[in-house]
């Protein structure tokens, strides 16, 4: 969220020091309201046009794909969406029939789909990790941003399905009809 | 509730009519005429002119015979089948309305069961009446007070001569993979010698603050071949009401001629009208 703020702050929007579990604020000029959100409900309160504008990851974006126009690469929030496995499994290529524990089930059929590998799903919401280690599934997918987590749960990394960063995003109706107010964010 | 269908007690139909009336006597006095056509159909039949996108979209099944049937996912279709198979008996150009339920896949910030109002004027293939077309809705639009709403204009050739990925990209609204922003605004964005620079000149000055133009506006459906619209209301997050030009479908169920329409959804539009007053 402080690189969020971060990035608006370069236009003139100004936001005092937020207090502790407030999840609506304005900024200093009382221009802009802030929200709070999960960056998983980022997109449906954009798509909806409750929030005009938000922030959220690309892997959110992939995995959701909400009717919403993608504005712009902030290039922060990196994080990896990647394939691992316990690092004593010899992995030398997908099998069908493997079975796959995930958080992101949209992603990761599309992944497999492509190419060409029939995979049973285990989907899971939290802590995907221990789903390798304790052999409910073969491989686990998941997101990391630097693979310690990974490692200090035996895993190894197989493969980077895809890179991810924070976007901007703008509900297309709201975008439409104030457009030059919409365009000042993004150069 | 049964998820994404339509109920609805009488004390919350009496306001919903009075709405319907309005629009349905602004169609009259244009000299539109109502049509109807099945609620379900043979899939064969009505999916000739459909694209992978409608056919996705579709609720199907297979009735007792063990052939394949289709609810009606949007009305344009029904249409040109059904005026296609009467052409002889029929005379463009041909001004049609409708106010019908269509059918869709529940998506989760979507109906199954959509109530639309909408046009189709066929037969006839021109600047004027592609205004004559947007000034009827406007009229439409104005007659039951909705205040601030905007008709956002596009022209497919406008889009012609991006790559594939620039369109798609469009369609998907990855404007950041775009090497230019699409260009919405009035008549200072439009270029000469173009069909939206006519457009404007041909349109009456008095429709002119209710409509603004996007370059860059793209749909998902495919079959269309001129002007597009979708109908804005500040403040309401989502499209009221998509229409255009699809001058080469009705040539799908058999009979070539050119047409234009519109369809709103009705529902949105007595949300956005609530949310305004």
């Amino acid at each position: 969220m402080k690189e969020s703020l971060k990035y608006f702050s370069q236009f003139g929007i100004e936001v005092d020091e937020i207090p502790a579990r407030k999840l609506i604020f304005f900024d200093k000029k009382k221009e802009f309201r802030f929200m709070i959100l999960r960056p998983t409900d980022v997109p449906v309160y954009v798509e909806n046009g409750v929030v005009d504008m938000g922030v959220t990851g690309m892997d959110i974006i992939r995995e959701r794909k909400p009717n919403i126009i993608k504005l712009k690469d902030l290039g922060f929030g990196y994080c990896r969406f990647v394939i691992a496995a316990d690092k004593n499994k010899e992995i030398s290529a997908y099998q069908n029939g493997m079975k796959v524990a995930t958080k992101f089930i949209n992603c990761t059929k599309e992944f497999f789909n492509e190419r060409g590998i029939k995979v049973d799903m285990i989907k899971l919401y939290g802590s995907v990790e221990l789903a390798a280690i304790t052999g409910l599934s073969d491989v686990v997918v998941d997101l990391v941003a630097t693979g310690d987590t990974l490692r200090e749960n035996n895993l190894k990394e197989i493969e980077t399905i895809f890179e991810s960063t924070a976007y901007l995003v703008t509900n297309s109706v709201f975008y439409s009809l104030n457009t030059k107010l919409i365009q000042q964010f993004v150069s | 509730m049964l998820h994404g269908l339509n109920e609805i007690l009488p004390n919350q139909l009496s306001k919903r009519y009075e709405i319907l009336n309005q629009m349905k006597s602004c169609l009259e006095e244009f000299d539109y005429q109502r049509i109807t056509t099945p609620t379900f159909e043979p899939f064969t039949g009505l999916a000739a002119g459909w694209d992978d996108y409608l056919k996705e979209e579709s609720i199907q099944f297979f009735n007792n015979q063990g052939a394949l049937m289709t609810m009606r996912p949007e009305m344009t279709s029904p249409i040109a089948r059904l005026v296609s198979s009467r052409k002889d008996q029929l005379e463009t150009p041909l001004k049609l309305f409708y106010t019908e339920n269509i059918f869709r896949k529940s998506h989760i910030l979507r109906k199954q069961e959509i109530f639309q109002v909408g046009i189709e004027y066929l037969g006839e293939s021109s600047i004027d009446v592609d205004t004559k077309v947007i000034e009827v809705l406007i009229e439409m639009l104005n007659r039951i007070n909705i205040k601030n709403f905007k008709i956002e204009i596009g022209h497919v050739e406008n889009i012609a001569n991006k790559s594939d990925q620039d369109i798609e990209s469009m369609i998907h609204g990855d404007y950041y993979n775009l090497s230019e922003l699409p260009a919405i605004g009035s008549d200072e964005i439009l270029n000469k010698n173009t069909y939206l620079k006519q457009f404007s000149e041909k349109i009456d000055n008095k429709y002119k603050p209710y409509i603004q133009y996007n370059l860059g506006l793209v749909k998902e459906i495919s079959y269309y071949t001129g002007i597009v619209f979708n109908i804005l209301v500040d403040g309401v997050g989502y499209i009221i009401g998509t229409g255009g030009r699809y001058d080469s479908l009705i040539k799908k169920y058999g009979w070539d001629i050119p047409a234009i329409g519109f369809a709103i959804e009705f529902d949105k539009l007595a949300l956005a009208l609530e949310k305004e007053q």
